[in-house]
């Protein structure tokens, strides 16, 4: 009996398990069409996610760069699955705790609470794991064949754990704690030199195979020195900061370009446009590929190149661009470019051992280095490049320049840590200098052949520090961590252990099968985790709040729930280097995202040490979630069930607070103000909305993330000629509104209380020129407008008002046309038309998101340009009011033509199509 | 005057309302009965204009419904059978949006709403969603909804479904006082003693056909029935009530 009735409960709440009424209410179509449609486009993005796995890896990419690779996809992979498994969750809201229907049709029956919860419970487990499979069809046999097969050599990795805060130490106090933390990490080979100045007090400490003494190449810290020299001379007066580099070099080699002409100070802030590398430098030479790169080949590039400086050149960073600045100011200064060096700043610092080219002597302190292989790695030799990375240093050495840095002692250096431009979001650029917005550390790191190298230093906490290391870049540059660690311990915060793990060496059909099995259980604890935690939520808030206050809030945590889910996905980014890892493993807002977690638990059941401290988070967080649904999924059966009988589902009345204004003629408000209160009473038109803003949210916060959106929203001081309008944000309004506008036209089709339209259809409102204006009307009050008001603050305190207001009356225009758009042929009233499920066409909606993403990036960047020039923008104005005004008169002519009729049954389509051909104008008779 | 002529309604052929003709004369109240099934409610949809006949006519005052359908309308009054309202919109705002989409002058509206409402002692409830109302609450609703622009057609499909002892006193009264100002009444319902002591001509339907349309005192003497439900058994009741009522007892005793 028991398990008969627990069969029968199991198969009707596994069926009804995503709120098809949410989907469609009332839907008078195949409601298996729309689950097929679904499961369709799971397996959609099923494909999608497969399809990168055929290009992962290959023999040549270096081991680290694959690793870090197959972590950035597993991110990716388990990202995707919480996001699919968390909106699921959310589509099933009302179907994962009992409701007033289940207990008003279960509780007269004799059905024990115990079979209802396990039946509950079972369905929830089995609609979590079909989500799972369904969305990891393609990806779950490719991805783990990719990842597994490839192998990987033993690699050492850092371990990413964090050490207890000390208090603030000094320059000689850290070397207790380098003893202990820094020195026991390093690999046989490995020679580490640390410099370190606080409030004058400076100390060098030599690790492993390295001596206080030995030279190292300092890689693109070299463009410090370049910096440095550009502010002297211009300091000399003999460049301006603003001349352009084609007066540096000499004559010929590049021809005066028609617009505006590359400066030294874009060169030195990576804002040339200048590619990464000159494009003649072959960077596979073994085993020294700068070498013979002279003077001429760089030239040669650079007639090549051009020297016209792009409109808004995004920053790109640029060993080309700091190759051609010191070649060019050597050019003026009549010298080369390591003669120059000296004359300029290491024979005024006292740096001898600072030079381009080694001396024998120096050449026999110049450290070995060494690839993550442990195998030995020559030295590059730069030529034309040296500007760029070509400097050999000591930490002493490197301390008197930090200490000149320190001491600000000269105009030039000064001049040189003045902050220009973004180069990330959080970090400013100052003449090669990065600059840390929060902590107000500048820095520079570097790394050529196998050596890296990190210097930074704090002005305004006089304390600095160089960390020169001998081994290539693994994950995460051993330079960079180290110097990480020497900050943290001067600042007194809890600094990152400068341990490491070895990755095992993996490879053959066993390591296969691991992957397998570690994929398909990350996956699967990945989406329980997720959906546990939005089932707690919502249990929580059932166990806290009072029926009614709950019944109220459900629907908005349902929403918050959904947004969150969504946002999280956009806002935290991806894997995009080692950093991002350390900033995972610390106590920031990213190492509360669950994500990392469970790549952690990924690498720990392939047998990875590595991320060992996020798989541990993810282990309890799982345990944690799974319990507390546990209980909350018990309390719920025990305590719930009563009080949905005792209580009814009435929402209490609002007080006749619920004033709205009038909308045109009578019929017109009355349409106006059904569909404000409808949307704004109906859970499911609600979430159906959120949806599309929360698309729109995303996208709107993947633009205004970019690095030149974000200087438009803080106060840098800014170069761009006509004020803070950034493409950026212009494309996140319009996508905003797109979303906003397609979002609520979407709803309207969706009925609510589909028997109630009776009065629609017996008091006479069935002309549809006047439905279409109500449905016009509505759509502008709860999209176009709303939309436009939040824009119209956001813009006219950003921006300058003439700007602000031109964007404003595009935006306004485009928002009207996508009405019109959006209304053709909309013979309906807002909530009131059945609706068939399977016209959805959901997976298609995906690809008409892309491309309307698309056309808004493309229509933009002609939008920015029209703001710059007043007759052009009178044009799109001019244009877009045309276009509207076809529009809407093409909407309104279809909506007065005779055969219309207001809509409130959708058809379905007939499975013959009567095409109505005739022969001769008549039919035929036989 | 409403007159329906040769009225036939069919779904894929099969005949719901099948040549039906009958007339409802203004200050008299028509009572429209049948069993369930015999077309009552796809005859009162047709009448309303949310389904559209397969043949035949309907005329109002001597004019084809479908000729302005909407002119129509505005002098029609409608209570559904079943209280199918807008649950998420209070008492109020149900009665101003009928307003509205009837085209009525928005402040003496609002007076007759206030009106309706305190007469079917609604008005404390007002602000509630119809959601919370009763059953009875929702008629009440329904038929202030039907009154509110003064029709000059009224269709009651079951009025009194739901309705307290005392309103449904009231109802009545109502709808008596309505006939005697000249209204057509069109009424509709299963309770056979209200329509006899309400209406004075009736047509009953049976199988979609017109089985009797008369008024109640000519039917009595023709059929020698003592009440209006001898006379209804006589005509739609083809069943032998008591025996299946027997076979029912037996069935579950088994």
């Amino acid at each position: 009996m028991t398990r008969l009735q627990f069969r029968i409960l199991y198969r009707e709440f596994l069926f009804r398990m995503v709120d098809l009424e949410l989907l469609s209410t009332h839907a008078m179509g195949d409601a298996n069409k729309l689950l097929g449609r679904f499961a369709a486009l799971l397996i959609f993005i099923s494909l999608g996610l497969a399809v990168p796995a055929l290009g992962v890896g290959g023999a040549k990419t270096p081991p680290a760069l694959r690793l870090f690779v197959a972590w950035s996809a597993e991110h990716v992979l388990i990202a995707t699955t919480m996001l699919v498994v968390g909106l699921f969750a959310v589509l099933s809201w009302d179907s994962t705790f009992p409701d007033r229907r289940d207990v008003l049709v279960l509780a007269p029956l004799p059905v024990r609470a115990r079979t209802i919860f396990l039946a509950k419970v079972a369905a929830v487990a089995t609609a979590l794991t079909l989500t799972v499979v369904t969305l990891h069809l393609l990806g779950g046999i490719i991805w783990p064949f990719a990842l597994g097969s490839q192998g990987t050599i033993e690699i050492t990795v850092p371990a990413l754990e964090y050490l207890p805060a000390m208090p603030p130490l000094d320059a000689a106090g850290i070397k207790q704690a380098l003893h202990r933390d820094l020195a026991p990490n390093l690999s046989p080979e490995m020679g580490i030199v640390v410099g370190v100045i606080r409030n004058g007090q400076r100390r060098v400490y030599a690790y492993g195979k390295a001596r206080p003494d030995s030279s190292y190449q300092i890689g693109s810290i070299s463009k410090t020195f370049t910096g440095l020299l550009l502010a002297q001379m211009v300091e000399q007066g003999k460049v301006s900061l603003d001349e352009p580099v084609r007066d540096l070099i000499p004559s010929g080699i590049v021809q005066k370009p028609a617009g505006k002409e590359v400066t030294l100070l874009d060169l030195a802030t990576h804002r040339s446009g200048f590619p990464p590398m000159p494009d003649n430098v072959d960077v596979n030479h073994k085993p020294n590929p700068g070498a013979g790169y002279n003077a001429e080949h760089l030239y040669h590039f650079v007639t090549r190149q051009g020297v016209a400086r792009p409109p808004n050149p995004p920053f790109i960073y640029s060993n080309a661009g700091f190759s051609l600045l010191g070649e060019a100011l050597a050019n003026r200064a009549g010298t080369t470019y390591p003669e120059l060096l000296k004359r300029e700043i290491t024979g005024p610092l006292g740096m001898p051992d600072t030079v381009v080219a080694l001396s024998a002597e120096q050449r026999q302190r110049l450290i070995p280095a060494y690839s993550v292989r442990h195998e030995p790695r020559d030295a590059w030799q730069l030529d034309a490049l040296a500007p760029a990375g070509g400097i050999n240093s000591t930490a002493a050495d490197l301390l008197n320049f930090l200490d000149a840095q320190l001491k600000a002692a000269t105009p030039a250096i000064r001049l040189s840590h003045q902050l220009r431009n973004d180069m990330a979001p959080g970090t400013r650029i100052a003449l090669a200098w990065a600059h840390n917005d929060k902590d107000g550390i500048y820095w520079h790191n570097g790394a050529l052949s196998a050596y890296t190298s990190h210097a930074f230093f704090n002005p305004k906490e006089q304390y600095a520090a160089v960390v020169l290391s001998n081994q290539a870049i693994s994950l995460l540059t051993f330079s960079d961590l180290a110097a990480t660690y020497v900050k943290q311990r001067l600042t007194g915060e809890r600094a990152t252990s400068l341990a490491s793990v070895t990755v095992p060496e993996t490879g053959g059909g066993l390591t296969v099968i691991r992957t397998f099995a570690a994929y398909w259980i990350t996956m699967l604890a990945a989406g329980a985790f997720i959906f546990c935690c939005v089932l707690c939520l919502q249990g929580l808030a059932a166990q806290l709040l009072p029926r009614r206050v709950f019944l109220r809030a459900s629907s908005y945590l349902q929403l918050a729930a959904f947004c969150m889910i969504v946002s999280v996905y956009a806002l935290q980014g991806f894997l995009a280097d080692g950093s991002t890892l350390l900033a995972v493993s610390g106590d920031g807002l990213l190492s509360w995202s669950p994500t990392y977690w469970f790549l952690g638990l990924f690498q720990y059941l392939t047998g990875s040490p590595a991320l060992a401290p996020l798989a541990r988070r993810a282990a309890l967080g799982l345990i944690a979630a799974l319990s507390s649904t546990a209980v909350v999924y018990a309390l719920s059966y025990l305590r719930t069930l009563r009080k949905i009988v005792e209580e009814p589902d009435i929402v209490p009345g609002a007080g006749g607070r619920n004033w709205l204004p009038p909308f045109g003629s009578t019929v017109h408000t009355a349409i106006v103000q059904f569909s404000i209160r409808t949307l704004a009473r109906s859970r499911l038109h609600r979430v159906i909305l959120a949806f599309y803003l929360a698309m729109g949210f995303a996208f709107m916060i993947l633009l205004v993330r970019t690095p030149s959106a974000q200087q438009a929203l803080t106060d840098t001081p800014v170069s761009d000629t006509w004020g803070q309008l950034k493409t950026p944000l212009l494309a996140a309004t319009v996508a905003m509104m797109g979303f906003a506008i397609i979002g609520t036209r979407v709803v309207f089709s969706i009925p609510l209380d589909l028997r109630g339209n009776w009065i629609f259809r017996v008091t006479g409102a069935r002309r549809v020129p006047e439905c279409l204006t109500g449905s016009r009307r509505s759509l502008i009050m709860l999209a176009a407008a709303p939309v436009w008001l939040v824009s119209a603050a956001f813009c006219l305190w950003l921006w300058p008002w003439q700007m602000a207001t031109g964007h404003l009356l595009i935006l306004a225009l485009i928002g009207l046309i996508l009405m019109e758009l959006c209304l053709h042929g909309f013979h309906k009233l807002p909530f009131t038309c059945s609706y068939l499920p399977g016209k959805s066409q959901v997976h298609l909606a995906v690809l008409g998101t892309l491309a309307l993403l698309w056309i808004i990036t493309l229509s933009v960047r002609y939008e920015r340009q029209a703001l710059d020039h007043p007759s052009l923008l009178a044009q799109v104005v001019i244009g877009l009011t045309v276009l509207w005004a076809a529009l809407r008169w093409r909407t309104s002519a279809h909506a007065r033509s005779e055969s219309t009729e207001v809509e409130f049954e959708d058809l379905e389509s007939p499975a013959i199509q009567v095409l109505g051909l005739s022969r001769d104008g008549s039919w035929p008779t036989t | 005057m409403l007159e329906l002529r040769n009225v036939t309604k069919r779904f894929s052929g099969i005949p719901a309302v099948d040549n039906v003709s009958c007339i409802a004369r203004a200050g008299e109240i028509t009572g429209y009965l049948g069993p369930n099934g015999s077309g009552k409610s796809t005859t009162m949809k047709m009448i309303t204009g949310l389904m559209e006949m397969t043949a035949g006519d309907i005329l109002f005052n001597g004019e084809r419904i479908q000729n302005d359908l909407i002119a129509y309308k505005q002098r029609m009054g409608y209570v559904p059978e079943e209280p199918h309202l807008y649950a998420h919109l209070t008492g109020l705002e149900y009665l101003v949006m009928v307003g509205q989409l009837r085209g009525l002058p928005t402040k003496p509206t609002a007076a007759r709403i206030h009106g309706l409402l305190r007469l079917f002692n609604l008005l404390g409830d007002r602000h509630a969603p119809i959601s919370a109302y009763s059953k009875g609450m929702r008629q009440k609703v329904l038929l202030s909804a039907a009154l509110l622009h003064n029709p000059d057609l009224l269709l009651l499909d079951e009025p009194f479904s739901g309705l307290d002892v005392g309103t449904g006193l009231v109802l009545r009264s109502l709808i008596q006082e309505l006939a005697a100002r000249g209204k057509v009444v069109l009424f509709s319902s299963h309770e056979l003693e209200t329509v006899e002591r309400v209406c004075s001509h009736v047509v009953i339907l049976h199988r979609g056909k017109v089985a009797a349309d008369d008024s109640i005192e000519h039917l009595r003497t023709l059929m020698s029935a003592p009440t209006l439900e001898a006379i209804f058994s006589q005509l739609a009741v083809e069943q032998d009530t008591l025996a299946l009522s027997r076979d029912i007892a037996d069935l579950i005793h088994a």
